[in-house]
């Protein structure tokens, strides 16, 4: 096949630029200290990263069950049709999300402390 | 509509209808969600270099409505529609300025699908953090463009339409 040599030059600055991204982002990152539940945009729980917590967020027989352990947090089951939300890894970093689209759920990881008496835990 | 153009259509519609359920039945590569090889991008790819670009909209985007009103949701219709659409302007585009070849273009159709569904998902869930994504989608982007270009540049070398209106 013929290749043209810009077809090169793109494939590469393509692969530059994902890694220049890719090391900007690992340097911006950093541990968070609070996790944040949203549904429909609209917070929920705020519940701290360092707690050990088992929480299953529920609405109409849509079901996401949330644990937090070891600073990380992860969906350990959900009966959304995906399973994407299931597959994430586990997420730590202040700004990292997991996404349930079909419940419009989402989990993602802020700066700052969250006492357990924070609202509606 | 010429009935020739309407039959040709229909097969590749149809051809890429099962590219896309043969993918589903590979094993998914799990690590930010979105990676896929978009093998239904061969038809599509094909109609951009030998049929026309109105062609080409209309094979990906039937394809996409069809198979979401059989087996998918609204949601995944809003997000492939989204992909499908940029992706094809962006080869359109670059087609048309002649800077790049089969694979150049293959390439940009697969990073702008990938870009074109992280912002989607930015939007719809409001949610900034998703950009982590970018850097892997880019790569996967450029992977699956690199390997559907292989293809498509063998399939459109090697068959000649018996009616190229």
């Amino acid at each position: 096949m013929k290749l043209k040599r810009n077809d090169i030059i793109l494939i590469i600055s393509l692969f530059i630029i994902a890694a220049v991204s890719f090391f900007f982002i690992q340097s911006m990152k950093k541990v968070g200290g609070t996790v944040l539940v949203l549904k429909n945009n609209q917070e929920i729980y705020k519940l701290p990263l360092n707690g050990n917590i088992k929480k299953r967020i529920e609405f109409d027989n849509q079901y996401n069950q949330l644990v937090i352990q070891d600073n990380k947090a992860w969906i350990e089951s959900a009966n959304c049709s995906h399973q994407v939300c299931v597959k994430h890894p586990k997420i730590q970093y202040s700004g990292e999300t997991i996404v349930c689209l079909p419940h419009h759920l989402v989990i993602t990881i802020t700066d700052g402390e969250a006492t357990f008496d924070s609202f509606s835990y | 509509m010429k009935t020739k153009r309407i039959t040709f259509l229909a097969m590749f519609i149809a051809i890429s209808m099962i590219l896309s359920y043969l993918e589903s039945l590979l094993p998914q590569i799990y690590i930010v969600p979105g990676i896929k090889l978009g093998l239904a991008n061969i038809p599509v790819m094909f109609a951009i270099f030998k049929l026309k670009p109105s062609d080409a909209l209309l094979i990906s985007g039937i394809r996409i409505f069809l198979l979401s009103i059989l087996f998918r949701s609204f949601l995944s219709f809003i997000f492939s529609i989204t992909g499908g659409l940029i992706s094809i302007a962006f080869m359109l585009f670059f087609k048309k300025i002649n800077t790049f070849s089969i694979m150049g273009i293959s390439v940009i159709g697969g990073v702008a699908h990938n870009l074109g569904q992280i912002l989607i998902a930015v939007f719809i869930v409001n949610t900034p953090g998703l950009l982590f994504y970018l850097p892997i989608l880019i790569i996967a982007g450029t992977l699956a463009g690199i390997a559907i270009g292989l293809i498509c540049n063998l399939l459109v070398n090697r068959i000649q339409l018996p009616f190229p209106d």
